[in-house]
């Protein structure tokens, strides 16, 4: 038990640790500062240069359309890039860590 | 109210084929409640169906959780009447799924048990954070609750000729039943059946809608530019105020990472990985969701006509272009669905409250979280029949009244009081008890007063000149004050034994060991 503690308390300060939250906690914050920052982007065009989103680009489809519609693909994206992250390189190192405590 | 003006076409025609669906309905998810009875015993399955659901099964569940008939046939009826317009509101209910993931999902389901409380009560004093916590859940949910009845009442009495009373009992009734008997496991399924029905309902219609502009959206829209002008398409034409669109836009993204109900979902897959999985699935079936409703505005603008609509309250869009492009068969069947829809919605928010009595106030407050399973499981089934009590009878107060803000308070409360204190708690290591509460306490006092003062209800309800605070949704105010309260209470007094738990749950945080 003893042993065991200290391998975890060992772990907690390792650099690899720190490097891994820093890790993961920098991947969540920029993407979710890409998502925020398009959503309020839009929001805040939309809100006081609404004219610049009339104008057709194909079609019927105005900017302000392909826009929004765009946010909706953006999310999916992001989503999307973060499950690949998080299955591809945050899982094996978490496992790797996981089996050093055993 | 908005109701009451229904021409008998869509009252009569909807009814032997609706109620068939509808019983059907019933028959299959009474069948699963049943099935799910009889392996609901332990609290944890009770709570969390026993921590079995896939990360797939779990995305449809938070689907189906989350799109409402409101959203369904509300934000349809929107973008019929003011066009481009309903879709910012669809992508204000989206966006908020993104941040679920990358900040919430994973420490979540690692750190906590069955409730959300767990996680920020993890280092902290548990008396006082449940308590505030509850506070919070329980605001966010009654409101939400109370929206989502009177909602159920007035489309249910449309749809199927019973009056308000009989609808709000009959709806109180059925996901009481689910969730008594089948807990989170019968919850869970009716929800993932629910979120296939209404997919693949609204996949339908919008076949057949387009079949009529030869599959082409940019006929549909010219054909809707051509009817009603250019203004349809062009976006903002009803902004009146830019701070209240973006006040609105923070508590829906912020918001749908506070709503009690889906944070608890996370707690019915077995690890972090499948937390993160059924976000994705999530995120992917509510796009698509919300472009479907936007096409099927559209559609209901062009076909059945702005005129028609009106005449049938707004809300009726999808309907109206069921019956118009199905004809009266389509139109049951979307009936039944949008009665599927609401029976699983309120059945998430009743377990969600049930789980908030029983598990943060009684076993953790009053017993000190000294109960026993079988004990705890019984006073979550008795939380469950008070919880669908209360539901009942606030239906049945707030008929005819105007409870449409009552979605956007419920957000801005959960955006306000359980977001901040929850990513606190998780992300900064001086957080302590009295930081949490306050900022909890902040954030839920804020949204309800300000949302008091505004012009949706100080002007419109109460009937005042003028409104004493200007914004439609106090997020803007709220969500920043939360934060402030929070940092500043923690900075006051540090309290270094939650800073030395806080290196402690580090491994259970970032790694699940010792993940229940």
């Amino acid at each position: 038990m003893n042993i065991h503690k200290t391998k975890a308390e060992q772990l907690i300060h390792s650099a690899e640790f720190k490097q891994l939250v820093t890790l993961r906690w920098t991947v969540s914050i920029v993407l979710t500062a890409v998502m925020v920052f398009n959503y309020m982007g839009f929001l805040y065009v939309l809100a006081y240069q609404k004219e610049s989103l009339a104008p057709y680009v194909t079609g019927k489809f105005t900017i302000g359309l392909l826009l929004a519609l765009g946010l909706i693909v953006l999310a999916w994206i992001l989503t999307g890039i973060y499950v690949y992250w998080a299955n591809n390189v945050y899982n094996p190192e978490v496992e790797r860590l996981k089996n050093k405590l055993l | 109210m908005i109701f009451l003006q229904t021409p008998p076409s869509l009252q009569g025609a909807v009814s032997w084929v609706s109620i068939t669906m509808f019983l059907l309905f019933v028959c299959l998810t009474l069948g699963i409640t049943y099935w799910a009875a009889r392996k609901t015993k332990t609290t944890s399955e009770f709570y969390a169906a026993g921590r079995s659901i896939s990360g797939f099964q779990n995305g449809m569940a938070l689907a189906g959780d989350y799109m409402s008939a409101a959203s369904f046939l509300g934000i349809a009826g929107m973008v019929a009447l003011k066009g481009f317009d309903g879709l910012i509101y669809s992508i204000g209910f989206l966006v908020g799924w993104p941040l679920v993931m990358f900040l919430i999902a994973e420490p979540l389901r690692n750190l906590g048990k069955f409730t959300f409380a767990d996680v920020v009560a993890f280092r902290l004093s548990q008396k006082p954070i449940r308590i505030a916590a509850s506070f919070g859940s329980l605001s966010t949910i009654i409101f939400y609750l109370i929206a989502q009845m009177v909602g159920a009442g007035e489309l249910i009495s449309i749809l199927f000729g019973f009056p308000y009373e009989w609808a709000i009992v009959i709806v109180g009734i059925m996901m009481s039943a689910y969730v008594l008997f089948g807990g989170m496991l019968a919850t869970t399924w009716v929800q993932i059946i629910k979120a296939f029905l209404l997919l693949g309902g609204a996949t339908i219609l919008v076949f057949l809608t387009l079949k009529q502009f030869d599959f082409s959206l940019n006929n549909l829209f010219e054909q809707a530019s051509a009817l009603y002008g250019e203004g349809v398409l062009n976006p903002g034409q009803g902004i009146s105020n830019p701070w209240d669109t973006i006040s609105l836009g923070i508590a829906l993204m912020f918001g749908t990472a506070g709503l009690p109900h889906i944070l608890m979902r996370f707690y019915t897959v077995p690890d972090a990985k499948e937390a993160r999985k059924s976000v994705f699935v999530a995120t992917g079936f509510i796009g698509y969701f919300y472009i479907l409703t936007f096409i099927i505005g559209f559609g209901a603008m062009v076909l059945v006509g702005r005129e028609a609509i009106l005449a049938n309250g707004g809300n009726m869009a999808a309907l109206l272009l069921a019956s118009h492009t199905g004809g009266e068969a389509f139109l049951g069947f979307i009936a039944a669905v949008a009665f599927a829809t609401i029976l699983a919605v309120v059945a998430g928010l009743t377990l969600s409250g049930a789980s908030t009595l029983s598990h943060d106030i009684y076993t953790n407050v009053i017993k000190k979280g000294q109960s026993n399973e079988v004990g705890e499981v019984k006073v979550a089934r008795n939380a469950t029949l008070a919880t669908g009590l209360i539901s009942i009878l606030l239906g049945l107060l707030f008929k005819g009244q105007n409870v449409a803000f009552m979605v956007g308070l419920a957000f801005s409360i959960a955006a306000s009081a359980n977001f901040p204190a929850l990513i606190l708690s998780i992300l900064w290591k001086p957080f302590t008890t009295r930081g949490a509460v306050a900022s909890i306490i902040t954030g839920t006092t804020l949204s309800i007063v300000l949302i008091a003062l505004s012009p949706t209800v100080w002007v419109n309800i109460f009937g005042n000149q003028e409104a004493l605070f200007p914004l439609k949704n106090p997020a803007l105010i709220s969500f920043p004050a939360a934060f402030v309260a929070g940092i500043v209470f923690s900075l006051i007094k540090p309290d270094k034994e939650a800073q030395q738990k806080f290196d402690d749950e580090k491994l259970r945080t970032y790694l699940g060991i010792g993940s229940e």
